[in-house]
């Protein structure tokens, strides 16, 4: 079964090979049954194993300042409610729903500040840059955002992104390109 | 040229996604453990030895302010922020703001529509529910202990085990790397509910080692009682509750305990492993025939063993109930002031 990227580029769906970087969600079945019983070097491990994803995600929503706080808020979450976790293999996803949660709380608060626009508090061309990178991935259609932010800024490949999120290969592929097909017209437009 | 970089990093490298991608490092997230020891990194292969020289250097520059930062946060055990507020709960009599800390000698306060969320780094985090009355009597990095006069609060600890320490009017609750939920009537009567890992509630020589998904209630002037699984049988439960608790009619203690053998399921084996300090001595052995019976002791372990109530022997059983071992590694519980 082939299917194709915006008419000119042909995928096929289950010609994805196996990728070493995704990891084994039975390990993760494993991790939460050992984090369950108490043993928090087990719950660490989830940690690392899932905070890139996790911050990824946040970062594609609220501003860099306040990721680390609220990646911290997620995983405290996850740890309180792990009890109520029904199903360990969808573990990578609930912790996205967490996530996308408290993000969407973020906004709902009453803030005392705001993130500044690229252009203000650096003088360094490089840094305003990358914050302007940053935020035209932001403006662009949800679908794409967390896909790219997940493979740009966090380096995770498409295989694991997609093993991650529960999207399919070929869904995170046609994000990728359409969102880098987006951002590129955006920073073409956009550079000083 | 076609994505194969863009999807996994293979082909040739498209030059203005790498530059993209050498630009976002920065905000890339660090994988820094939240507190949880004995954790491995992976460390991932670099393609170039030129860029991991230069990773490596603009990992230490890094590592080195978010290790100030973070320590400024981490060493500071001497009070709880506020996290969030509803509501208008009190602090030592005034408002609590959304700003606010808790320090040691401080009494927090909610009524019907008020709570606070609480957190401290490397600690854990806590939810002080409506119309309750907490005390914070120590904050410091080996201890942090609270006393619950009424009211509930529900915790979640990632400290070591024994750190965290709740005191209500008839027990102990110490934290053994969990979440749980514990509830004070007005009349001074407890009930914990752990949610995850274990929690050891103990008053005097009572102690009742309490797993994930069980409850374990505690009375004035008795105690807590042996913990049970809510999905337990009304009839069970209703037998436990005498045998917990009411001992003015041995006759009827006796009958409850037969009630609570015969109804035990083979998931209640842990609530009779609890049982053998609660029950007298001639009863032991109708508990090591029915626990037996549910659960095969471990080799070596008899019946006398168990009439004798002998710890070391006993202690073993806890690994063939499949809800793992609340001692495993853990070092000894302190010995509580009363």
């Amino acid at each position: 079964m082939e299917a194709r990227l915006d008419g000119n580029l042909p995928i096929r769906e289950a010609a994805v090979p196996e990728d070493p970087t995704v990891e084994n969600t039975s390990e993760d079945a494993q991790l939460i049954a050992a984090a369950r019983d108490g043993d928090r070097s087990a719950f660490g491990k989830l940690y690392e194993r899932h905070t890139r994803m996790v911050h990824g995600v946040l970062l594609a929503h609220v501003p860099f300042a306040e990721v680390d706080d609220l990646v911290h808020d997620v995983f405290l979450v996850a740890l309180r409610k792990l009890g109520s976790l029904r199903e360990p293999g969808a573990f990578a996803g609930w912790l996205i729903t967490i996530a996308r949660n408290r993000a969407t709380d973020f906004h709902r608060k009453p803030r005392a500040s705001e993130e500044l626009p690229a252009e203000i508090g650096t003088t360094d061309p490089e840094e305003y840059e990358a914050r302007a990178a940053l935020e035209a991935i932001r403006s662009l259609p949800e679908a794409y955002r967390e896909t790219l932010v997940l493979r740009l800024v966090e380096g995770m490949k498409g295989p694991e992104i997609a093993a991650r999120t529960g999207l399919t290969p070929a869904s995170v592929r046609v994000n990728l390109h359409r969102g880098m097909k987006q951002l590129r017209e955006k920073l073409g437009r956009e550079r000083p | 040229m076609n994505d194969d970089y863009l999807w996994d990093g293979s082909g040739s490298p498209d030059p203005e996604v790498e530059r993209i991608e050498n630009l976002l490092l920065r905000f890339r997230g660090s994988q820094r453990a939240l507190g949880f020891p004995e954790v491995s990194r992976e460390r991932r292969p670099v393609p170039a030895q030129k860029l991991a020289w230069m990773l490596s250097f603009a990992g230490v520059i890094l590592l080195a302010a978010f290790s100030v930062w973070y320590a400024r946060g981490w060493f500071r055990h001497d009070s709880w922020s506020v996290s969030e507020v509803i509501d208008t709960p009190q602090l030592n009599g005034h408002v609590l703001r959304q700003s606010g800390h808790w320090k040691a000698g401080d009494l927090l306060e909610t009524d019907s529509t008020s709570r606070v969320e609480l957190e401290m780094p490397g600690m854990g985090q806590l939810e002080i529910e409506p119309n309750s009355q907490v005390t914070l009597l120590e904050a410091s990095a080996d201890k942090q202990q609270f006393r619950l006069e009424r009211g509930e609060i529900r915790a979640v600890v990632i400290a070591p085990p024994y750190v965290f320490l709740v005191h209500t009017p008839t027990a102990y609750a110490m934290d053994m790397g969990c979440a749980y939920t514990l509830h004070v009537d007005d009349d001074g009567t407890s009930l914990l509910r752990v949610t995850v890992g274990w929690v050891d509630l103990q008053r005097g020589w009572r102690q009742s080692l309490v797993p994930e998904g069980a409850a374990a209630e505690s009375r004035p002037d008795i105690g807590p009682g042996a913990p049970y699984y809510e999905d337990a049988s009304e009839r069970f439960r209703q037998a436990l509750e005498i045998v917990n608790f009411d001992e003015s009619d041995p006759k009827a203690h006796s009958a409850a305990l037969t009630t609570v053998l015969g109804e035990a399921r083979k998931r209640d084996a842990f609530t009779l492993l609890n049982l053998f300090k609660r029950v007298d001595v001639e009863d032991r052995g109708r508990v090591y025939d029915r626990l037996a019976a549910l659960v095969p002791p471990p080799p070596g372990v008899t019946r006398e063993d168990a009439v004798n109530d002998d710890p070391r022997k006993l202690g073993p059983w806890w690994e063939l109930l499949g809800i793992g071992h609340a001692k495993k590694g853990f070092k000894a519980p302190p010995r509580i002031e009363e």
